[in-house]
């Protein structure tokens, strides 16, 4: 029996699922390929280049301006933050926390590094190495993934197409839903292909998720300060929510829609004073020996 | 290397390794040893542990240091690696000044590179005897401080309790040890000391120290009796010192 004979319903039926099946096999097909590609041998020591592949350049943006802040580079007011002097700015190693201490020596509001091709810019560096690696898609990724787009975009294209024809020169006129039906399946699978993280790059974010689990575990007790990088290492790998905004209150001034109320805090005196007074284990100050 | 960590969580393991393929690369002739010490060497390593290593260095060299700055502040975000940089000549030294932590560096430790640096190393029991008083009496007067300032809000004992859990079961294997009572883990020492104690409450106290450390949560009165519990923990230790020549 030709499907294209069916009736407007059934149709929309036998559409939707042969359109659910043809994505599941893009995707299915697609995540193969690219989960096939060997692993790098990463080395992910700079948080704004884990921010980049988690969410683009405007994540590894704000995951800079709250290091900034956190150091005491950037400071914070009632709803802008500025530069703290020239200083801060000699302070600052990577080319991204420069471009962004240049920008504010003036005071302005935070979100404004969304919308700046000059810090885009810095981000190049971090684009360009996680392109290298095939984490993220590059040119070659996208020919990568055009045969299994053109597989779906004929089946789900062109059974729409030729129905739509059939239907059309029958002079039928309701088929508005299969429009919409064929638009979103056709939006699911540019998706697929336009997806800018890679599927290797989901596996790299898993894997750095699971080596940074401890981190997380104990999210909540990070202090303020800059000393270490775990609070943006942390913002990094999981996202700026899980930091304390106890703990960090200028992450609802500055980046209200990214932080939430769910991140928790310790208080007044997570842990203590203790340890590392000797050099790896506190031979002194607590008794550690 | 692999292998030698094969008993430790699946992060700590690699996030371990490649801090000292780092250190191999970075510091090359200039290394002696890499050794892990504390729970992390014994394979009990907890969710909350810290993971510690010594490097045994011929030279500080800052260039060599330099390269490894970024790495190891990843890995102490990652699993919370903390490092004892030290030089060979420095251990006996060193030894001394810290012999608590050196005694029971002694008893857990795993080399993963080099020759064993602590292999012939006696920790004098004079410099033992003398860090052991001066420790526990830090113990005392620091757990006093604490309680004083913070036990009004009782939930905020449970990390001082676990905090000084690991110090004072590490004193009482020292102080068992000086005492010829042979060599314990420090957790099975705690419990070996409190039996010679007067006092019934001891296996609630001690039981209570490893929930701190492990589930960091205590019920309403726990905390508190268990502070006061260690304080008096830490006067016995202190009065048995005393007698130690």
């Amino acid at each position: 029996m030709n499907p294209l004979d069916l009736p407007g319903p059934q149709f929309l039926m036998f559409y939707f699922v042969m359109g659910g099946l043809t994505l599941l096999f893009v995707r299915f097909r697609l995540k193969q390929l690219e989960s096939q590609w060997p692993m790098p041998q990463l080395n992910f020591t700079d948080p704004y280049e884990i921010a980049l592949l988690r969410g683009g350049e405007n994540e590894a943006l704000r995951i800079a301006v709250l290091s900034l802040i956190d150091r005491g580079l950037l400071e914070v007011s009632t709803d802008t933050i500025k530069t703290k002097n020239n200083l801060a700015i000699d302070h600052a190693r990577r080319a991204i926390e420069k471009a962004i201490l240049i920008k504010f020596a003036s005071a302005a509001k935070a979100h404004e590094i969304y919308n700046d091709e000059i810090l885009k810019g810095t981000c190049t560096e971090y684009r360009t190495s996680l392109g290298q690696h095939r984490l993220i898609a590059t040119d070659s990724v996208y020919e990568a993934r055009k045969p299994m787009f053109w597989f779906g975009l004929i089946i789900l294209g062109g059974l729409a197409g030729a129905k739509l024809f059939i239907a059309l020169q029958r002079g039928r006129q309701n088929v508005i839903f299969l429009i919409i039906l064929a638009g979103l399946a056709l939006s699911f699978l540019f998706k697929f292909y336009n997806k800018e993280r890679t599927w290797l790059g989901d596996l790299a974010l898993t894997d750095l998720r699971n080596l940074f689990k401890g981190l997380n575990d104990r999210g909540s007790s990070i202090k303020p300060g800059g000393e270490t990088n775990e609070a943006a290492l942390l913002a990094a790998v999981f996202g700026v929510s899980s930091l304390s905004t106890i703990n960090f209150p200028f992450i609802e001034k500055i980046f209200p829609k990214a932080s939430n109320s769910s991140a928790t805090a310790c208080g007044t005196s997570c842990g203590s004073s203790c340890g590392g007074s000797c050099g790896g284990g506190g031979c002194g100050g607590c008794g550690g020996d | 290397m692999e292998h030698q960590l094969s008993d430790l969580p699946d992060n700590v393991r690699r996030s371990l390794t490649d801090f000292v393929n780092a250190v191999k690369e970075a510091c090359s002739s200039n290394l002696e040893s890499i050794v892990l010490f504390g729970s992390a060497a014994e394979g009990r390593l907890r969710p909350t542990s810290d993971v510690n290593l010594i490097l045994v260095l011929k030279e500080f060299e800052v260039s060599q240091i330099n390269q490894l700055r970024e790495k190891l502040r990843v890995s102490h975000a990652a699993i919370l690696l903390n490092v004892m940089f030290i030089l060979e000549s420095e251990i006996s030294a060193a030894s001394d000044a810290f012999a608590v932590k050196f005694t029971d560096i002694l008893h857990r430790h795993r080399v993963l590179f080099g020759t064993d640096p602590f292999k012939d190393l006696k920790v004098s029991r004079t410099a033992t005897v003398q860090r052991l008083r001066q420790v526990i009496v830090n113990l005392m007067l620091r757990l006093r401080e604490r309680y004083a300032l913070v036990s009004l809000r009782e939930e905020q004992l449970v990390p001082i309790i676990a905090d000084f859990t690991g110090p004072i079961r590490a004193s009482a294997a020292t102080i068992l040890e000086l005492e010829s009572k042979g060599e314990f883990h420090p957790k099975e020492a705690l419990q070996t000391f409190v039996q010679q104690l007067p006092g019934s409450n001891w296996t609630e106290i001690l039981k209570n120290m490893s929930i701190a450390r492990e589930e960091q949560e205590l019920k309403t009165g726990e905390a508190t009796a268990t502070i006061l519990g260690l304080l008096d923990l830490l006067k016995a230790m202190h009065d048995r010192v005393q007698g130690l020549k």
